[in-house]
């Protein structure tokens, strides 16, 4: 009796030598997973891996050289053009800010104009002067106001684009930097092909 | 693209205010502008005058504060029909409806008329007449 209840206590004791250990390593079921990425074998996941490190690499340059949205904006808001050619956009850059100089120097024009026909209706005596003169004053104010109205929009499509402009600008430099970073792995010198890892 | 269609919303109205904006009408002697003040009678010409020396001429006047304080009398030389004309002869009555071309430089040749208002020590004067020889 004594012998079975030894054994009986001995295999209670071994027990959890033949549990699975919850916190383990399961190398399968971590495949399982990352079949989603495109891992379904160890090769591809360290692939992957590999190509993770390269873009972290590159991504530390860009992110150092990328361009602020925001700061480009400011450009555009203060000077006409001016986030247009940080972003290397040179004839984008050129064509906003003549088309606003044109504009807002015809609206400035126009409102002169219309301040000159203002004071020679404010002293005009006679009643074909004071209407023609105030006919005269008011449509050159309004011409001045339609043109000042298409500057605004110009003038906002231009801190608009800015932001396209310095997304592409920064999607460029990426590639940019990404070739510069993959042809710096491959180098064709005098003493034959060099391939750095 | 919500954020760019509300931005370009706001550039609209912000051209519609401005668009919509005019300037006033502040000339006190402007009676569109100042109720107080109305346009002087519209001067004719009486063509059925027959004296060569003598022009005449007569208002239509529709309510008796409408009556002129006085006419003006413009004349131009033969190449200014379309020109400059000047103020000639002296400021003729309310209550006078004829001008001598005698007291005047033969060499003017072409004449008009203008009625004039006072308002305030300020001088309105009313549209012109037809063109006169």
């Amino acid at each position: 009796m004594k012998k079975i209840l030894f054994i009986i206590i001995l295999f209670a004791l071994s027990l959890p030598l033949h549990a699975k250990e919850p916190g383990g390593f399961d190398s399968d079921a971590i495949l399982q997973k990352n079949i989603k990425y495109g891992w379904d074998n160890a090769t591809n996941w360290e692939n992957s891996r590999k190509d993770l490190q390269e873009n972290m690499a590159v991504f530390k340059q860009w992110d150092n050289k990328k361009q602020s949205h925001l700061t480009n904006c400011l450009k555009s808001m203060i000077a006409p053009g001016w986030g247009h050619f940080s972003t290397g956009n040179y004839l984008k850059g050129e064509i906003l800010l003549g088309l606003q100089v044109l504009l807002a120097g015809s609206a400035y024009y126009f409102y002169n104009q219309s301040q000159d026909y203002y004071d020679k209706y404010k002293n005009a005596h006679q009643i074909d002067e004071i209407n023609q003169y105030y006919i005269d004053a008011n449509s050159s104010y309004r011409t001045s106001g339609i043109l000042v109205g298409l500057w605004i929009i110009v003038w906002g499509y231009t801190v608009l684009d800015t932001i396209q402009s310095t997304e592409n600008y920064n999607r460029n430099l990426w590639f940019t930097l990404y070739d510069e970073y993959m042809n710096g792995k491959i180098s064709v010198t005098a003493q034959g092909i060099q391939i750095r890892f | 693209m919500k954020k760019y269609l509300i931005y370009f919303i706001l550039l609209a109205l912000s051209a519609t205010l401005i668009l919509s904006c005019s300037l006033s009408r502040n000339n006190p002697l402007d009676p569109i502008g100042n109720p107080d003040v109305f346009a002087p009678p519209v001067v004719q010409i009486d063509t059925l005058n027959t004296s060569p020396d003598l022009i005449k001429w007569y208002v239509a006047v529709t309510k008796e504060d409408s009556l002129a304080d006085g006419y003006y009398i413009y004349a131009a030389f033969q190449d200014n029909y379309f020109g400059t004309y000047d103020r000639v002869g002296k400021n003729i009555s309310a209550f006078d409806t004829t001008f001598s071309k005698d007291i005047v430089s033969h060499d003017y040749v072409w004449f008009k008329i203008t009625s004039y208002n006072i308002f305030e020590s300020d001088t309105l004067e009313g549209k012109f007449s037809q063109i006169t020889q």
